[in-house]
């Protein structure tokens, strides 16, 4: 008899599941909810969901010390996800929360989106993955998002710069255009895998897309196979 | 140019676990299972979908969780579910059972607190509010919100209210016109474009879309979004007719 791999989803406290969940299943994995450090480190696959504001999802992953098992993780190279605000995380601060510490994997602040048009960015928009993603490809996604990671006059600068104590072979990013562009999704390889993926939109809500772009992460890092 | 998509979405009204549609909020027709018109939209295109729940029951209301969690299983588009939210606890178990939004009507009209307590626990994108205008000419825009379905006029301008609900923290505006809901004349454009340029936050044009134009007209008058009800349910137009009519117009969709 064989069980479904685990999907391990962190438990932040501000963000609803169902959605993540359902995602899952239809993946074939079985979802974990899991606030548990020791679990999400050892887990195979680990996503960061999220939903709410920065401040109160921090404060939450640091009352439960799942700051640093995030931060082991992805210095490991195990497969790990972030979508929408637990994409926000992985960066060092955010407007939407001034004074309180990010993540920090990668360098650089989130911004409120800067232009003239409703906030939040309520809708379907298109991922332009840079030439050399492997991973990401241009589709329509789903977004609802006031903040992001504006890309700067030298893209390294926005979403590519690692803090000291990561390091990835080779990071791609994927822009879309709200007014002006921003970082949209992040994939990062470790090993010849892929072993980090963010997404400022929601793949869960992105239809088949989004179900067929965590299909690839899971099978490129091997996730999907029995151990 | 934005590059965001306008959004077509199909709204499910439910009673009682039914898809229904009424005619000005009467004359309530059944039109099927809620499951298999969700799917039968997500594989047309739809960019989203809403459901009302307008049953008066407590029993209706269980139902309506339970078909919320059954429906969110199978479709990976955003659901925004709205109806009888009167309180967090209410849109706390529509969220759990999978909705990615909810939408609060007569309750953020008496007591508007509520808008910001969805919006301060699960997000500003969390927070929709529902108003339904219907014309008076005694109101500085001419529109005044009306609550409880239609039925009760308040006395509050429609486009201060829809100001105030942005201020409180409402990350979306359903805006539906009681005059035109269920007559095929179009919507209501310019209550639409009043309430567009008094608030920052995305509005959705409901009531009255029967024709191609009148989605074309909804999108011009600055409607992020154009919802429409009985003209899917019946099979009147498909969502894929809408999307290609728009990008002959120039109008950016998800196709």
């Amino acid at each position: 008899m064989s069980e479904k791999p685990r999907l391990v989803i962190v438990e932040t406290g501000v963000a609803n599941l169902a959605s993540v969940r359902a995602l899952a299943e239809r993946l074939g994995m079985e979802p974990v909810v899991s606030a548990d450090p020791e679990e999400v480190i050892r887990a195979r696959t680990v996503i960061l969901p999220g939903v709410g504001a920065f401040g109160p999802a921090m404060q939450k992953l640091k009352e439960d010390e799942l700051d640093v098992a995030i931060q082991h993780r992805v210095a490991a190279g195990l497969a790990t996800a972030g979508i929408c605000l637990g994409m926000q995380l992985f960066f060092e601060a955010s407007e939407e929360s001034e004074g309180v510490d990010g993540l920090g994997i990668f360098q650089g602040k989130v911004r409120r989106l800067e232009n003239s048009l409703p906030l939040p960015q309520l809708g379907w928009n298109r991922l332009e993955p840079e030439p050399d993603a492997h991973l990401l490809q241009p589709g329509w996604v789903y977004f609802a998002n006031s903040y992001g990671v504006a890309v700067r006059a030298h893209p390294e600068t926005g979403g590519k710069k690692v803090s000291g104590d990561f390091n990835f072979d080779t990071i791609a990013l994927a822009t879309t255009t709200y007014g002006s562009p921003f970082v949209s999704a992040i994939e990062a390889w470790c090993e010849g895998r892929p072993s980090l993926l963010l997404c400022q939109f929601h793949p869960e809500l992105s239809g088949i897309f989004g179900t067929q772009l965590f299909a690839r992460w899971l099978d490129l890092n091997g996730a999907r196979r029995p151990l | 140019m934005s590059g965001l998509a306008v959004r077509i979405i199909p709204c499910l009204d439910f009673k009682d676990g039914r898809v229904v549609k009424g005619v000005q909020f009467e004359h309530l027709v059944d039109s099927g299972d809620p499951l298999e018109r969700a799917r039968i939209y997500e594989a047309q295109g739809a960019d989203e979908l809403t459901f009302l729940d307008i049953s008066a029951t407590i029993e209706g209301r269980k139902t309506m969780a339970k078909e919320v969690a059954r429906i969110r299983r199978s479709i990976a588009i955003p659901i925004t579910v709205g109806g009888g939210i009167s309180t967090i606890d209410d849109a706390a178990r529509l969220l759990d059972s999978g909705a990615d939004r909810v939408s609060v009507n007569s309750a953020a009209v008496r007591t508007p607190k509520i808008i910001g307590d969805i919006a301060n626990q699960f997000g500003v994108q969390c927070a929709v509010v529902a108003i339904d205008a219907a014309k008076n000419s005694a109101m500085p825009s001419g529109y005044e919100v009306r609550i409880a379905a239609g039925a009760v006029p308040t006395g509050l301008d429609a486009v201060a209210w829809a100001k105030e609900a942005a201020s409180r923290g409402a990350g979306e505006i359903l805006l539906t016109s009681i005059d035109r809901d269920g007559t095929s004349l179009g919507y209501e454009c310019t209550l639409l474009g009043l309430v567009t340029h008094a608030v920052g936050i995305p509005v959705v044009a409901s009531g009255g879309a029967s024709k191609l134009e009148h989605f074309l007209e909804g999108y011009h008058s600055g409607a992020s979004a154009l919802l429409a009800a009985g003209i899917f349910h019946r099979g009147e137009i498909s969502i894929l007719e809408i999307k290609n009519y728009l990008a002959t117009h120039n109008v950016e969709v998800r196709l």
